[in-house]
């Protein structure tokens, strides 16, 4: 005990009194250290007084001030000298007078004793009785207006002595203060409940200084408390730092007690929903939303708990989506004729949607219409509003139960805005109308918010007159409480009505008004709705006033949101990147058509197939991609409201959308966590590097970014998924000048249309649409009139698609590539794109070179998938920062391998080129060129499109007089079942003209053999109904009979091929034969 | 001479300090002590005060370590009350507006009035005096404490206050300096200090209020960037060296100068004031036992 402990000299090793600064015997200063200084001149003191002087000194340390009724409970007599007594303490130096007749101690001396007094709890827990009943007397008697300054005394003290009390463990102890452990636990029950009782009463009337003073009461002897008591102290710690906006201090609080085993399961609940309400608070909504699904994952939950963690579920996702600002207003092309033509697109494309979203709604189904869903930059914001809802519905279904009305009345409200955002606007109507009707005159304020609900409501359904008769009474009442944030609300739905109205002066005045005052009572919120209102209002009208950009350029504050967290956009640009390739593909499949084989017959009177000519039939032509279309946009329907019912949120929950703050000094960025992830002052700003990617002029968003570098901070992206991307971008332009940084500019977008790449594919449209109406006959046969190797190439280079491949290659893999190289962007993204490629290389493989109907494009797919291979590969080797030596043999090795693609493909090119022209040849009527490329044709060899073209390679064995081999081919083909019935009898024809060419050139023949010659002839008149064939059959039987000198049968054939052929040339050559069969 | 002036030593660079603000002889408008305990800050204060009763200035000190729940109106009431209240009528107006029964402003989530009078939301049973008159002034306003549901409401009605307090600080002001001491800061209350960095310290800093001296002491000090430092000037307590122990204990204290007395003692207090007083309370009281009453 302080003044009662002895200690030795250090030189002598006489035993000194505890309060010597010298020793008597031998006169060494004994000097106490600086820790103990203060507790050896107080022991001092203490001595120096009788004993119980020295008690009551020591006994008003217990309380936090004394006065003389105190001091009285302390002494335990009312005896009249307590004033005295107080008299003479107050001549101390450490006593300090607080008021008239109030005293405390100073700190560091009641420190002091308090430690002293905690060894003797025995000692003291009689003193705390009797200063905790005296307290409980006090306030029982006093005004009302002094009862919480008691209370608290109060409850400190009945903390103090639940803490303190003991554990009985011996039966027999008479010691009043050693109880069973189940009544100390009923004790600490009790205080809390008293402490909460008082903490919360304050709390909640917004007393909070009082309640702060009730909380540093209790804290100020923490470290003797209960663990219990001390796990709710610090729970409502965490409340008073939130109310007091120490957020990062509320999160720690609950954090940390979180984070400990033994905690109460209704605390656990409580810091859980409590930490929700401070991270929402703090914009970190997707750590918000795990919080309070951790709350609702307890086991024992009160259902009043359950329903403030599905709100505060509802309220997070809320913030998410209103914080991107709104649905999607997409830009109006200035050109009339583009804007109509985008019109109808989109008209079409909204078919499906607005069939399937009626149906939905008529179903009760809560969706947004179709002409805000067929925007998918909106699905995302309608997942969030849906999944809010559904919080605010299972909220609303425990507040009912409870009839607890207020609550109810809270989740309408937010159930009226949904609706109004759904556009159900007579469901909404109706709710606010009848919350309103529920809500007592006399509560004027609660009846003011309920008002701007029904106004917005009313306005959806375009009754402004009403509307505005009810914000106007509204707006009154805020002003007269002051309170801006609903000021401000209410101003912006007045500014709505306005413009609807057609008012531009009033509307103008009430933003300007709203967002004064948004910015007067800093409230984020408030202020972007309005500049959101103002922005939809410039992007919708044409005749918007000009003062909007006076507004929103003086606007010091903006802020921007990703309208997707970051981790869809690569899923995105995968969607955007294969839908115009899918497309095509599709197209490519479907619309070509094979036209009916025919024959050429050579002047030797050798069948064979014409080169097989598609043809473009324009109801496959124009219905195909329109059906296609079609089922994109049904498709792209149901993966809207796949995304509206079933995308998963949990993702969600842990990537909320970024936010880009501009302020007029610096950026800030809030990653998707809503951590501060970059703080770049303009002046700091090194480079700015636009990399958006347009169509023509605008960037097409999940394609766009700007990349920010600056010093001492990482580098900064801004995706081009951000609410206002180009305003955004114009406003880091211009600040980052204003502040005068020594920034470069670095531009690396481009147009797709208005490049040479766009050039390139718009030839390649262009050239694939001649050769289609060419090959249709709509114009005249580019076959006829052009060179035949011109005409082959050019065909080639159509039906290939490679000036339309080459172009988009360029768009979404290399350039990405090379801003992925260096800008170190997202990883994924090279190996999704060698993946595709490696798809498509299989496909080629496995589809034997036939990924598509038309030969050639299917080889510029298996060049592209190469391409992809191999680029990618290169890319990755480069960014991975690979050794030179490595670097090289990857760079050879995927060289090497591209190579061999090529060669793999320079055979069926080839052969593609001979049909071409083997084609033109034939349309130019010169079958001989024609079967001379037919030829060409099927003698290259290659691993793909190994087609069955034995037919020409036994009519070249024919020209070239190898009567025999060519025999054995014809018999092949003729037997062979896999062959078509048509090549057979081309075949047996051939056969037969074959023979008789051997017997003619040899004139070894028997007249058996010309009759089999004859009779394989007849054979073939039976099987083919080609007049051409036909013809040429007959002109072979003639020749055979001719041989036999069987003259008249041999006239007779030939008129009859006379008859049959329009060959010119056969018909020259069948004239002759006829004149000389004749003479 | 008062007890504090008689005591006080070595404290001029503060007090120094102090006065060059009260004359306007710098625009430093806020002095900061932060010091450890024991140091004398307390004292400093109270010093300083002294100073200005003895030059008729209006001062105010808010000591935050004494047991008063500080909120934001019991520091403009503590403030109006040391200036003079007749200063301060139209914020006395003001609280009493406020508070009139007939405003009941009812938030949604919770079922009670945000602006209440005592328990019950009327004035029965309330220590309520509406706008006593006497001789012309509002000399007293309503007892009350704002009780909101709404914190939004509360703010409303705290800027109001607020408002109507500089008003009239501002018109006192033009009369002369007037000072305000903030002790023991470290237990300041979190909307005491709101209400400090908010309201009072902005205004300073944008010379909207010009002849008003604030002094904060305390073990912490509040968190203030670079941007205030055009305004504040913060300063530390020395611990005290052999000769101000001397001058404290010889000239002030009254003991005998025998050097090897005062080197123990200044010794033994490491040159904290509070110490030093400790322990020459020690040496003076050494032959009073505390007179024949034992207290028990």
């Amino acid at each position: 005990m302080i003044g009662s402990d002895a200690r030795n000299c250090p030189a002598c090793g006489d035993m000194l009194r505890s309060t010597a600064l010298f020793c008597p015997k031998c006169g060494t200063a004994v000097l106490p250290s600086v820790s103990n200084a203060l507790q050896v001149s107080l022991g001092q003191i203490l001595n120096s007084v009788k004993p119980g002087q020295a008690e009551v000194m020591r006994r008003c340390a217990i309380p936090r001030w004394f006065d003389s009724e105190i001091l009285g409970v302390l002494r335990d007599r009312q005896d009249g000298a307590n004033e005295k007594i107080l008299a003479q303490l107050e001549t101390y130096s450490f006593v300090r007078q607080l008021s008239n007749g109030r005293y405390s101690y100073s700190d560091d001396v009641r420190d002091l004793l308090l430690d002293d007094w905690r060894q003797r709890p025995d000692d003291l827990r009689p003193i705390q009785k009797r200063l905790y009943n005296y307290f409980e007397r006090r306030m029982g008697s006093t005004t009302s207006e002094n009862r919480a300054t008691w209370l608290r005394e109060i409850v400190t003290y009945d903390l103090l002595l639940a803490s303190t009390t003991l554990v009985k463990d011996q039966q027999e102890s008479e010691n009043p203060w050693i109880i069973t452990p189940s009544a100390v636990a009923a004790r600490v029950e009790r205080a809390i409940l008293r402490f909460r009782s008082l903490f919360e009463s304050a709390f909640n009337a917004h007393r909070m200084a009082e309640a702060e003073a009730i909380l540093i009461a209790a804290e100020e002897q923490v470290n003797i408390l209960a663990p219990t008591i001390r796990q709710w102290l610090e729970y409502y710690r965490g409340k008073m730092n939130h109310a007091s906006l120490r957020l990062p201090e509320a999160i720690a609080c609950y954090q940390q007690l979180l984070k400990q085993n033994n905690l109460d399961t209704e605390l656990k609940a409580l810091s859980s929903i409590s930490l929700g309400d401070v991270q929402v608070e703090n914009g970190s909504w997707s750590a918000a939303i795990n919080s309070y699904q951790a709350a609702l994952d307890l086991p024992k939950l009160e259902p009043g708990q359950r329903a403030a963690a599905h709100l505060g579920i509802g309220d997070a996702y809320n913030e998410i989506a209103i914080s991107s600002g709104g649905w999607h207003i997409a830009s109006q092309p200035q050109n009339p004729l583009v804007r109509t033509l985008r019109n109808w697109v989109l008209a079409l494309g909204t078919v499906p949607m607005f069939i399937l979203v009626t149906l939905l709604r008529r179903a009760g189904a809560a969706v947004p219409p179709a002409a805000i869903l067929v925007r998918y930059q909106n699905w995302m914001l309608a997942r969030i509003f849906r999944a809010s809802r559904e919080e605010v519905l299972a909220a609303y279904a425990i507040y009912k139960e409870r009839n607890d009305q207020s609550n109810m009345a809270r989740c309408e409200m937010r159930l009226v805005d949904n609706d109004v955002l759904f556009s159900s606007i007579k469901q909404a109507v109706i709710l606010a109308q009848d919350l309103l009707d529920h809500t007592k005159p006399e509560n004027t304020y609660r009846r003011a918010r309920v008002q701007v609900t029904l106004a917005r409501a009313l306005l959806a359904d375009r009754q402004y007159a009403a509307a505005q008769q009810e914000v106007e009474a509204a707006l009154k009442v805020f002003c007269a409480v002051d309170d801006g944030r609903w000021e401000t609300r209410a101003l912006s739905v007045l500014g709505h009505i306005h413009v609807s109205k057609q008012q531009p002066e009033p509307a103008l005045d009430a933003y300007r008004q709203g967002l004064e005052r948004a910015v007067q009572i800093g409230s984020v919120l408030s202020r972007e709705r309005i500049l959101y209102e103002l922005r939809v209002w410039r992007r919708t009208r044409a005749d918007y006033p000009p003062a909007i950009d006076t507004l929103l350029d003086t606007a010091s504050s903006q802020r921007f949101v990703n309208r997707f967290p970051r981790f869809l956009v690569p899923y995105l640009q995968i969607g955007q990147s294969v839908v115009v390739p899918i497309l095509v593909l599709l197209t490519s499949i479907v619309a070509p058509n094979l036209q009916p084989p025919t024959v050429i017959r050579t002047t030797s009177n050798i069948l064979l197939p014409a080169p097989t000519v598609y043809t473009f039939p324009w109801e496959r032509l124009i219905i195909s991609p329109l059906l296609v279309l079609l089922i994109a946009a049904l498709g792209y329907t149901l993966l809207g409201l796949v995304v509206l019912w079933r995308m998963p949120l949990k993702q969600l929950r842990q990537n909320q959308p970024d936010i880009y703050v501009i302020h007029a000094d610096e950026l800030v960025h809030y990653d998707h966590q809503g951590h501060e992830a970059h703080r770049i002052k303009w002046s700091d700003i090194t480079t700015i590097a636009t990399a958006d990617r347009k169509l023509w002029i605008r960037p097409l968003p999940v394609f766009s970014r700007s990349i920010i570098e600056s010093k001492n901070q990482p580098v900064l992206r801004v995706e081009g998924i951000i609410s206002w991307y180009n305003t955004a971008c114009r406003i880091i332009q211009e600040r980052t000048q204003a502040a005068g940084a020594a920034f470069s500019n670095v531009d690396l977008s481009f147009s797709l249309l208005r490049s040479r790449s766009g050039i390139v594919l718009i030839t390649g449209a262009t050239l694939l649409a001649v050769m289609v109406a060419s090959i249709n006959q709509w114009v005249p046969d580019l076959a006829a009139l052009l060179p035949a190797s011109v005409f082959a190439a050019l065909q080639l280079l159509a039906y290939s698609g490679v000036l339309m491949i080459g172009p988009m290659l360029f768009w979404l893999v290399i350039r990405p590539l090379r801003l992925r190289h260096e800008f170190a962007l997202d990883r994924r993204i090279p190996k999704i794109i060698a993946g595709v490629g490696l798809a498509i290389v299989l496909l080629f493989i496995v589809t034997n070179g036939s990924i598509v109907r038309v030969p050639i494009l299917s080889i510029t797919l298996f060049l592209a998938g190469l391409f992809l291979v191999t680029e990618t590969g290169y890319q990755l080797s480069v960014q991975e920062r690979q050794g030179r030596r490595t670097l090289v043999m990857r760079s050879i090795f995927q060289m090497v391998m591209f190579a061999v693609g090529l060669m793999v493909v320079v055979g069926p090119i080839k052969r593609e080129f001979y049909h071409a022209r083997a084609h033109a040849y034939t349309v130019q009527s010169n079958p001989n060129a024609a079967k001379d490329d037919r030829v060409l044709e099927a003698e290259q060899s290659t691993l793909f499109f190994s087609n069955q073209m034995d037919l020409e390679i036994a009519i070249a064995k024919t020209d070239a007089r190898a009567w025999s081999e060519a025999d054995q081919e014809y018999t092949a083909i003729i037997n062979d079942p896999t062959y078509d019935p048509f090549t057979q009898t081309l075949a047996r024809h051939n056969q037969a003209q074959s023979d008789f060419l051997r017997c003619r050139n040899t004139q070894t023949c028997s007249a058996a053999e010309y009759a089999r010659i004859i009779a394989q002839a007849d054979r073939v008149l039976e099987q083919i109904r080609d007049p051409q064939a036909q013809s040429a059959a007959y002109e072979t039987q003639a020749d055979a009979y001719g041989a036999l000198n069987d003259d008249a049968k041999a006239l007779e054939k030939l008129l009859r091929a006379r008859e049959l052929t329009t060959d010119a040339e056969q018909i020259r050559q069948l004239d002759i034969k006829i004149n000389d069969r004749k003479r | 001479m008062s007890n504090i002036v008689k005591l006080f030593v070595n404290r001029e660079k503060q007090t120094a300090g102090f006065i060059k603000m009260m004359e306007g002889g710098t625009p430093k408008r806020v002095m900061i002590i932060e010091a450890g305990g024991g140091l004398g800050k307390s004292w400093a204060i109270e010093y300083m005060r002294e100073e200005c009763q003895r030059r008729k200035v209006p001062n105010v000190e808010v000591d935050f370590a004494d047991g008063v729940i500080y909120d934001f109106l019991a520091v403009l009431r503590r403030a109006r009350d040391s200036f003079g209240a007749s200063a301060f009528n139209a914020f006395t107006q003001t609280i009493n507006q406020v508070t009139q029964p007939t405003l009941r402003i009812e938030n949604v989530g919770s079922s009670s009035s945000n602006i209440t009078l005592g328990e019950a939301n009327n004035l029965a049973g309330a220590n309520v005096t509406v706008g006593d008159v006497a001789g012309g002034n509002i000399i007293k306003d309503n007892s009350f404490v704002i009780n909101a549901d709404s914190a939004v409401v509360r703010q409303a009605l705290q800027d109001r206050l607020t408002v109507a307090f500089f008003e009239c600080l501002e018109q006192l002001t033009a009369q002369g300096p007037v000072c305000f001491f903030f002790d023991t800061y470290d237990k300041v209350t979190i909307e005491a200090e709101s209400w400090l960095l908010t309201q009072l310290l902005p205004r300073l800093r944008e010379r909207q209020l010009t002849n008003v001296v604030v002094v904060i002491a305390g073990r912490s000090a509040p968190k203030l960037d670079n941007a205030w430092d055009s305004i504040i000037a913060r300063t530390g307590l020395d611990l005290f060296k052999v000769e101000h122990a001397t001058e404290y204990l010889v000239q002030r204290c009254g003991l005998k100068d025998e050097a090897s007395v005062i080197n123990a003692l200044f010794q033994a207090s490491t040159g904290l004031p509070q110490l030093l007083a400790m322990l020459a309370e020690n040496i003076l009281r050494s032959q009073d036992t505390g007179g024949q009453d034992d207290w028990l």
